[in-house]
Parts: structure tokens; sequence; C-alpha cells
């Protein structure tokens, strides 16, 4: 009995006690933070690759891509579990606006198909909603001509574009709207609309091509835009070059992705990649296939599942006789994900030593509060307490501690990572400082999620650490000759 | 005056042939040199000496609170049948602090009131130390009554809930009194318990100790250079290089 309540009185009325307490709250509050932030990255990356990417992707092999399409897709649609499926054509290609000139990815796809096997109909921006965000942001286009052009508040307009996509009401496009993009009598209105100018030089505008949002808020690109693409040809590697009309916005959450990538008609690519075939070459086909699975039947975060309807896949297309590679969703950007693993095991590990940092605390203050308190030990044992009772009121202080510490930390934690965007944001308005800039991180929020066995590994050491930090200075405290320092004063 | 203790009694507590030595830096000094004592129930024995002579000694070695070298300690508790001529000093730790906490009591020179607690605490922590957390809550109400008697009994009700610091050195021996007597016990050790007070306060520690010896019929051992406190004794003893004068 005497333990607990003479371990909570030492606890009340000491600062360093204090001292100790705060810097396990705030070690553990920055071991969860940084936990649930990575947790969040490494979620979110996961998601978006699952989003653009689908669950499977077969690819062809050998230059001119994918043999048999039609039978591949039967092959893969008899499989249980599989219900969509997708071609695409992914060329590397550089484009020109202006002066500048950029690399980039030149994406072909079937938007309706696409929408079917990922999460494209959610990142697409309507137009309405689009002309909206851009009105918002570039106030004085339109009126004061591009001369009076300001720089653009990025993280303010990133943060509407975040809040219109992730809006839970919001529907994803639908395939008419889908389709519209690549459309001519939209690109007939975009041009008008946009670049009027430019009506009469394309009474048939070039083909359509999405771009990311962070391109046109910026004014790197613009809505009507007509870009000049080159790649070269898979056949004669020559260099093929094609105009595109700018007609629709896309937002993955992937920055890179979305500033790297050109999406445009899986037709239209396919078709420009066989312009310039020599006689007699075989054209070019797709490149792969998309293939997504029913996350009701099939458990698409386990590898194991994955891995087994990976050989199912492999083996149907290989009755149909092409020769093909399947990978899974985490296998596409298999080294980021690693990496960014390894990273935040890397970033536990280096925390963890603030953790230690913070036992070092809860060590010098109980060994402080056991050379302060001998006398009052020595009594203690005069009236009775053994030394293992003397012991355990060492050992509850320095656990107490750790144990409100921790349970305060997490709580602290929890609120920062909640808000975390919002402090962002203000720490932004304030000194003007970007903290997670979306070009770095590839991500335009920062993300948190909290993996239960992120919240254990923050809660377990610094308590383990403070149980082992008491422990010296608890068991010490009896066998410094207590009742001496009582009896010869 | 003291309770009469019954000469027929066995005693409540005997001490034969004590010896004490400490090592210091490789010399064997001998404090105690073969001390023989005999304590009755509700007996105040008073021993006096020069300082040095093995006095305080002799109380921790009675009290448990040291060991030592060679002798017995035969303690015949009225209500332990455990305890009935047993030699104290073969006993394990654990049994020597129970009978620390339930049958004797400590007061001493420097008060030693622990100063994160307020006066009933204190005077409570003999009880908390005795009892499970579960026992203790039960009996809270029971054991806290019994505390604010004392404190009532001793003269300092008025400041229970102060802290150690507000209160004067007469009124803090009288808290360190009031604790000794939290779990009844048999024998309170007293090591100089005026030594730090005025001649006028002491003396009403004195009548304290002389009326609680008569009323409750405790034992008191105490060790003092203070002829007042001495002469309160039924029995005062000498001692002299670490034995009795008489022995």
């Amino acid at each position: 009995m005497y333990q607990y309540f003479l371990s909570l009185r030492f606890f009340r009325s000491r600062f360093l006690t204090l001292a100790a307490f705060l810097s396990t709250m705030f070690g553990v509050a920055m071991l969860l933070i940084v936990q649930s932030v990575m947790g969040g990255y490494m979620a979110q990356l996961k998601e978006n690759i699952r989003g653009q990417e689908a669950h499977l992707r077969i690819i062809g092999n050998g230059p001119l891509g994918l043999k048999n399409l039609s039978d591949v897709e039967d092959a893969v649609a008899s499989i249980a579990g599989v219900i969509g499926s997708a071609p695409f054509i992914e060329r590397l290609a550089v484009y020109r606006s202006g002066v500048a000139i950029k690399p980039v990815t030149l994406a072909g796809i079937d938007p309706v198909r696409q929408a079917k096997v990922s999460d494209f109909a959610s990142y697409l921006l309507r137009p309405g909603e689009l002309d909206e965000l851009l009105r918002k942001h570039h106030p004085e286009a339109g009126s004061a001509g591009e001369d009076a052009m300001e720089k653009v508040d990025m993280p303010l307009a990133i943060d509407d574009v975040h809040s219109l996509l992730s809006d839970q009401e919001r529907e994803p496009l639908g395939d008419e709207e889908l389709k519209r993009f690549f459309d001519l009598e939209w690109r007939i209105e975009i041009l008008k609309k946009h670049r009027p100018l430019l009506v009469k030089e394309f009474p048939v505008p070039p083909a359509g091509i999405i771009v990311g949002i962070q391109s046109l808020l910026d004014r790197q690109l613009m809505l009507g835009q007509v870009l000049t693409v080159i790649t070269l040809s898979p056949d004669t590697g020559r260099e093929i070059s094609e105009r595109f009309l700018v007609t629709g916005a896309i937002n993955t959450g992937d920055f890179q992705l979305d500033d790297s990538t050109l999406f445009a008609d899986v037709q239209k690519i396919r078709n420009l990649l066989n312009r310039d075939l020599d006689q007699g070459a075989s054209p070019y086909r797709y490149q792969g296939l998309r293939i997504s699975l029913d996350e009701d039947e099939v458990a698409v975060q386990d590898l194991a599942a994955l891995e087994e309807i990976r050989n199912e896949v492999t083996l149907a297309i290989a009755r149909s006789g092409a020769l093909l590679a399947v990978q899974t969703w985490p296998e596409i950007r298999a080294n980021l994900l690693k990496a960014v693993g390894i990273e935040k095991l890397l970033v536990y590990f280096i925390v963890l030593i603030l953790i230690v940092f913070t036992g070092s605390m809860i060590l010098l203050m109980l060994t402080l509060t056991v050379i302060e308190k001998t006398r009052d030990v020595g009594v203690l044992m005069s009236l009775g307490a053994s030394p293992g009772g003397v012991t355990k009121i060492f050992l509850f202080n320095g656990l107490l501690i750790s144990m409100l510490g921790t349970a305060l930390g997490l709580g602290l934690g929890y609120a920062f990572c909640a808000n975390i965007n919002e402090i962002h944001d203000l720490i932004y308005v304030v000194s003007g400082v970007e903290l997670f800039p979306a070009e770095i991180y590839q991500m335009d929020r920062i993300p948190v999620h909290f993996y239960p066995a992120d919240i254990l590994w923050c809660t377990l050491p610094p308590v383990i650490v403070g149980f082992l930090a008491s422990l010296v200075p608890a068991t010490w405290a009896p066998r410094r000759d207590p009742i001496g320092s009582i009896q010869y004063e | 005056m003291p309770a009469s203790p019954n000469s027929n009694e066995p005693a409540l507590y005997s001490v034969r042939d004590l010896h004490k030595e400490y090592q210091m830096q490789g010399v064997t000094v001998p404090v105690l040199r073969g001390c023989d004592l005999e304590v009755k129930h509700g007996e105040i024995l008073s021993i006096i000496g020069m300082s040095g002579v093995g006095k305080t000694t002799l109380l921790n070695i009675m009290g448990l609170l040291d060991n030592p070298t060679s002798g017995e300690l035969i303690y015949s508790s009225g209500d332990d049948k455990e305890l009935q001529g047993c030699d104290l000093a073969g006993l394990g730790l654990s049994k020597k602090c129970s009978i620390r906490n339930r049958h004797f009591g400590f007061v001493f020179q420097f008060y030693h009131l622990l100063p994160d607690l307020t006066v009933i605490e204190n005077v409570l922590l003999p009880a908390m130390i005795a009892l499970s957390y579960g026992k203790y809550s039960s009996q809270r109400s029971r054991l806290e009554e019994r505390a604010r008697e004392l404190l009532d009994r001793v003269g300092v009700l008025d400041r229970s809930e102060f802290p150690p610091s507000r209160l004067s050195g007469g009124e803090r021996q009288r808290v360190a009194i009031a604790r000794a007597l939290m779990n009844h016990p048999e024998l309170v050790f007293c090591d100089e318990p005026t030594g730090n007070l005025d001649t006028s306060t002491g003396d009403r520690i004195h009548e304290l100790i002389l009326e609680l010896n008569r009323e409750l019929g405790i034992g008191f051992i105490l060790v003092t250079h203070d002829q007042g406190l001495a002469r309160l004794a039924s029995r005062i003893l000498t001692m002299r290089d670490g034995r009795f004068e008489d022995q």
C-alpha cells in the first residue's frame, strides 16, 4: 500500500520528475508522429500504386508488346476473382512547350476500361471543377494577361484540390464523362474557349491529352495548349513527333507521377507508334494489360494471396501461348516500397535514441530522488518497510513516469497527427516555409496512418526503458545504509 | 510515576551477552562488550551514559535496526505465540521488518517525519506498511479515526492536515510519538527524544511519555542525556565502555 502512496507523493513533489515525465511524453509523441507519418506515407504510396496501377499487370515480352491481346483477355477473364482488364501503352517521351523541353511518360489508356481497373475515374477533375479551381487560383487570368501573373500559392491550391477529390460525396466520373476528354467536339470546345486564336490553325484540333493538375495550377501548361510530344518508334528507333491538345487534368496524389505523365487515348498512341514502320515490319501492339481483382474475393494486401492469383494468371496465359511477365501491384514499385520501409525502420531507431535519453532522465531523476530521500527511506525501514518494499516505491515511481508519459505522449502524438496538415499550413501561412513540398515527397498532403503494431512499438520501448532505468536506483535505495542515515545525524 | 511492572512476570525483552564490533580501516572497534538487560512489560527504562559508550548502538540492535556481533535478543510478546522466547537476532530480514512494524515503535531525536506527507499521513504510515492495499482501503476510516485519536492524545489534532514543516519542534516530536504508537507497539525505543527541544517543551514530552505509559501500558526504553527524562524511568541504567556499570 505505502509503495504506491509514497510513489505518488514523490512524483508530485519534484520538478525533476516533471522534467523526466515531459521528456518521456515528447519522446513518445515524436516516435508516434514519425511512425504514423512514415506509415501513412507507405500506405499512401501503396494506395497510389494500387490506385494507378490495378492489382496485376501483364507485360508483353519483346519490343512489339503484347501478342494476342484478345486471347490473353479471354484467358484472364476466366479466372475467378478477376473483374476487369485494361490495355495500356507507356512510352518515354519529351514534350516541348515554348522553349521548355520536359521528359515525360506518354501513357496510352482506354479511359473507360482504365477506370474499371484503377481509381482513374476518381482522380480526374470534371471540366466545371477544373474551371472553378483555375478561376480561384488564377484570378487575373484572362483579364490582366500573362504579364500580370503572380506566383500561385501552390500549397493552398493543392489543399483545395485535395479537399475536392477527397470529398466522400463526390462521384467518380462516369463513362461518358471519361470518353469526353478525347472527343473531337470537346477538343473543339476547349480550343474555342481557351485558345480562340488557334481555332483557325487547327480546324481539327490535335488529340486530347490529360495532364497533372499541378502543371495547370503553376502555369507550366494551360488548358487548350497545344503540345508537341516526341517519342521514338519501337520499330525503327526514329523520332516520332505529334501534337496534342491539353483537355483535362488529373490528380493521383502522387505529385511526381502527375507531373511526368501525359495520358492519351491508347488507340491514338498505338497509331502514332505504328506511323513510322519500315516496310513489312509488324505493327506495334499493346504494351500490356492491367487486371483488377475482386477485393471481396482476393486479399489484395496479402502478398501470398497475390502470389497465388499471379500463378493462376501466368498459367492461364501460358496456355494461350503468349510469353508474358505478370507483376503484382507491390512489385511494380518494389524498390521504392522497400526503400520507404527501410527508411521507416531507420527513423524509428533514430527516434528510439531519444527514448533511451528519456530513460537516462528517469535514471538521473530517480538517482537524485534516492539520494535526497535516503533519510526518509531509513525512517520507513525503521517503521518496518522491507528493502523490497523500498525498491518498489522507486520502481513504481519510474514506471509511473514512463507509463503516464507514454500514455500522454500517445495522446499528444495522435492529436498532432490528426491535425498535421493544418499545422503544416499554419506554419506555411506564418513563415512561408513549406515543410512537406509536394514535388519532393510526391504527395500533396502529409499522410498519416496508425498501424496497431506501430502503436505497440511506440508504447513498449519507453515503458521497458523506464522500467530498466528505474531498476538501478530502485534496488540501490535500500542498500545505501538508509538506517545509518537516521542513526548518526 | 511510571506504571509498576510486575516483578514476577517474565521479561518482555531479554538481552544476553550482547557484543557489537565495527571494522574501521581494518581495525576492530568493540562498541558493546557483553550487555545483559531485561525489560518487563510496561516498564520505562532509561539508559544514560557518556557519548560514544554504545547507548544508541544498543538501542538500534534491540530495535532490530542493526545486527549484533554476538549475543541473544530474547523476545516474549504477550500477544504473539510465535514470538514466545524467540531469539530475534537469528530471524530473517522480512520477519525483523514485521516485528519492527507490529511490536516496536521508534522516536528519534530529529523526529524524522516525512516532509512529503501531512501530519496525519505520517501517523498512518506504520499502518500502511503493515497492511495490503485492499486491507488498508477497507479499514481506512477506522485507521484514520485511530490516527486522529492519537494526535488528539498527544495534543496536535488541530495540525493533522499540516505538513511537518509548519510544526514546531515539540509538535513534531509529539507527531513522531503518535506515529510510534499507531500499530499498538509493546515497546517504544526513544533515542534522545528531548535532545533537540528546549527545557519546557522537553518537560511536556516527559509528561506525555509518562501518561502514555500509565494509560496504555506501553514500555519505553529511553536513551538520553537528559537527567529529568531519565528520572521518569522505573529503572535507570548507566553505560560505560560498552556495558552497564553494575555488570
